[in-house]
């Protein structure tokens, strides 16, 4: 059964479901949030609360989901290529989606680790 | 949840069935596996750290060593009153045509330069020369300041004014339009106090820097409860709160840690610019942008690039920003500069 991330506010109700969730990228007050259909969602919150809804919401079916850094959310059921000390990361679903995104060489190196250790 | 850093990286879920410390299934551990794997015990929301900083101290060292001599090199410049420029090489994008998400530089110079003054110059030349003068226009710079590039409005015999609610970008008569305050994201009012042409738009102390527009003459500051606010009211001025960068040449710490597009208000020498960022900074470094390009006082104006915002270059064309989606909220309000008639 697909899991949600619910979005609200006094005004509208934005509900995602989460396997759907390629990344989550911050900008200031706002973050936009990438689907699998390549659209591209914009919400008025910060990525600190985006991280903090995905936690209260989700809980453990929130573990393919990683912070990377201060700007950054993935989907690491999506993740295709990690090259640390190129600072690279491609996440795809190898099929009609492909992002080419940028992290810290030391955020890339742990979450590198970490896949190879517990993401089968 | 704890700020963290660029460096780390944090798993977002409930994951208490999770044991690290068992090897994986069909996997022979090794003791070196043994303790990657006792390394990364991960109870709910724990920072990962670098497996590479045991028993990394050679290049902690040389890296404290590199601090402390950039620390020397900082102190030589201060001393000797002159700005250099660090530059850091271009940010490399070989990633395609596909969207970058955080600026790194993959290959880094440094070399320091003469800080150029001749911009600085220009604009004190600009502001003097042109006093009571019947030209009103607005002149942009572009610079950069600490290796951010930075563009400078500077409005000339204009006439500056609060507009709250949809802009016409048509309107030629306003040569520059900058968001000014935030609005809240539960009911959509404006964020602190708020008065536009003498009428309270809505009150509170949310944020301790203001702008004052008061007989066309506009002031910045920082205070929790400015005269100027009872000014406006009774004379039709406006006035609105915002975050205070710079007070008295100093940087005022800001709770916000994010990066993003900065822009603010600033005054320089008795003289009013706008500065704006062309790459995301925090608030502290733009703050300090800002104490290095010699303002005296400035007060944050809406940033990110989603914020909405336009000016008419010297031919009169105009450029526009942000995101017009953004731009339709009831509340928002432009800080904006009008021709004199």
């Amino acid at each position: 059964m697909a899991t949600y991330l619910t979005i609200t506010n006094s005004k509208e109700l934005l509900r995602l479901p989460t396997e759907n969730i390629v990344y989550v990228a911050g900008s200031g007050d706002y973050s936009d949030i990438m689907m699998a259909d390549g659209k591209k969602r914009t919400v008025t919150c910060q990525l600190g609360q985006i991280e903090d809804m995905m936690r209260d919401q989700l809980k453990q079916d929130g573990r393919h989901l990683v912070r990377i850094g201060k700007s950054l959310i993935i989907n690491m059921t999506y993740l295709s290529y990690i090259n640390p000390a190129k600072k690279q990361l491609i996440l795809s679903d190898c099929r009609h989606i492909e992002f080419y995104l940028s992290a810290s060489k030391e955020a890339l190196t742990d979450l590198k680790i970490y896949f190879e250790n517990h993401v089968s | 949840m704890a700020d963290i850093k660029d460096t780390e990286i944090r798993i977002i879920g409930d994951d208490k069935s999770f044991d690290s410390t068992r090897p994986l299934q069909g996997q022979k551990v090794t003791k070196k596996e043994e303790d990657n794997v006792s390394k990364f015990n991960i109870p709910e929301g724990r920072l990962v750290k670098n497996h590479r900083s045991y028993g990394c101290l050679k290049p902690l060292i040389v890296i404290l060593l590199l601090i402390v001599i950039l620390c020397l090199i900082l102190l030589f410049i201060r001393i000797n009153r002159s700005n250099s420029h660090v530059r850091l090489g271009n940010s490399h994008n070989d990633l395609g045509n596909y969207p970058s998400i955080l600026m790194e530089s993959t290959d880094i110079e440094s070399r320091f330069e003469d800080f150029s003054t001749q911009n600085i110059n220009h604009i004190d030349s600009v502001l003097s020369d042109n006093s009571g003068t019947e030209n009103s226009y607005c002149e942009i710079i572009e610079e950069t300041i600490n290796g951010i590039p930075i563009r400078v409005f500077l409005p000339i015999n204009l006439l500056p004014d609060l507009f709250v609610g949809k802009i016409d970008q048509n309107d030629n008569s306003i040569l520059l339009a900058l968001q000014a305050a935030d609005i809240r994201k539960d009911n959509g009012m404006i964020v602190g106090a708020c008065v536009d042409n003498g009428e309270i738009i809505s009150k509170g102390i949310a944020k301790q820097g203001y702008v004052a527009i008061i007989e066309n003459k506009i002031s910045i500051g920082v205070s929790e409860h400015s005269p100027l606010f009872e000014d406006a009211v009774e004379k039709s001025g406006d006035f609105f709160r915002q975050y205070p960068l710079v007070v008295n040449g100093e940087i005022f710490d800001n709770r916000p840690k994010n990066v993003s597009i900065r822009r603010a208000i600033c005054e320089r020498n008795g003289k009013i610019c706008i500065v704006e960022t062309l790459q995301p900074v925090s608030f502290h470094d733009f703050s300090q942008i800002l104490v290095d390009y010699h303002v005296n006082n400035a007060v944050y104006l809406v940033g990110s690039k989603y914020a909405c915002g336009f000016y008419r270059d010297e031919n009169q064309s105009l450029k526009s920003w942000g995101d017009p989606k953004f731009s339709n909220e009831k509340n928002i309000s432009y800080l904006i500069w009008r021709r004199q008639n």
